[in-house]
């Protein structure tokens, strides 16, 4: 298995993991009672977060 | 085994070899023990490397160069990914006591091994490139990142 193949699989148990947990607890994500602004920040977040994980993994690689 | 005698006192000769003068980092003339073809003290010394205890102790040497990871830039980006899961998870999830179970249920079943402790000693040493890194505090943010992602995707606004 490469890595590229590794992190796809990681990926989706992950998301079967958060999706389980949700059904779990009958809950439902929804977005649409967020407004267009809040929206807007949360996606810089998710980006910067992005970003800095990134970095501390090319840290560790270099390494 | 030959005797001989030194101030009318016997001295015998074992055929044991005088022991070479211990290499000292800070002595410019002495040929380092890694330039030699003797490998087994480098082995020796590379396996006493991984130890507990996130320290480093460098005595009696120079040139050394020490790398390591940033443990505090690493947790402050594991706690900003914690922080915007349980944020994401609050503003899309109308029932409150429900988000809290579900952030919490995350949480417990994302937590892995925290902060990797080792202990570095380097004595005698001249030239000398030491990096340690912290894995596991890579790998949880790694997973951490996962999850948001995983949560976001559902929110529908990327």
């Amino acid at each position: 298995m490469s890595n590229k193949e590794i992190k796809h699989a990681s990926e989706k148990l992950i998301d079967m993991l958060v999706g389980t947990t949700l059904k779990r607890h009958n809950a439902e994500i929804d977005g649409t009672s967020l407004e267009e602004e809040e929206k807007e920040q949360l996606r810089k977040i998710v980006e910067d977060l992005k970003q800095s994980v990134e970095a501390l993994n090319k840290t560790t690689k270099e390494k | 085994m030959g005797v001989m005698y030194s101030n009318g006192r016997p001295v015998y000769n074992t055929g044991k070899k005088t022991c070479k003068p211990k290499w000292n980092a800070l002595d410019p003339k002495m040929c380092h023990p890694f330039d030699q073809n003797d490998t087994q003290d480098a082995n020796q010394e590379i396996k006493n490397y991984q130890q507990s205890f996130e320290s480093i102790f460098i005595k009696d040497s120079c040139d050394v160069e020490v790398t390591t990871t940033d443990t505090q830039a690493a947790l402050n980006v594991q706690v900003g990914l914690q922080a915007a899961i349980a944020l994401i998870i609050s503003v899309s999830i109308a029932d409150s006591s429900k988000a809290d179970l579900v952030t919490q249920d995350l949480f417990e079943k994302i937590k892995s091994s925290q902060v990797n402790q080792q202990q570095t000693y380097i004595e005698n040493s001249r030239g000398v490139k030491v990096s340690t890194t912290d894995t596991d505090i890579a790998v949880n943010a790694q997973v951490l990142l996962q999850v948001l992602l995983a949560l976001i995707a559902r929110l529908d606004i990327l």
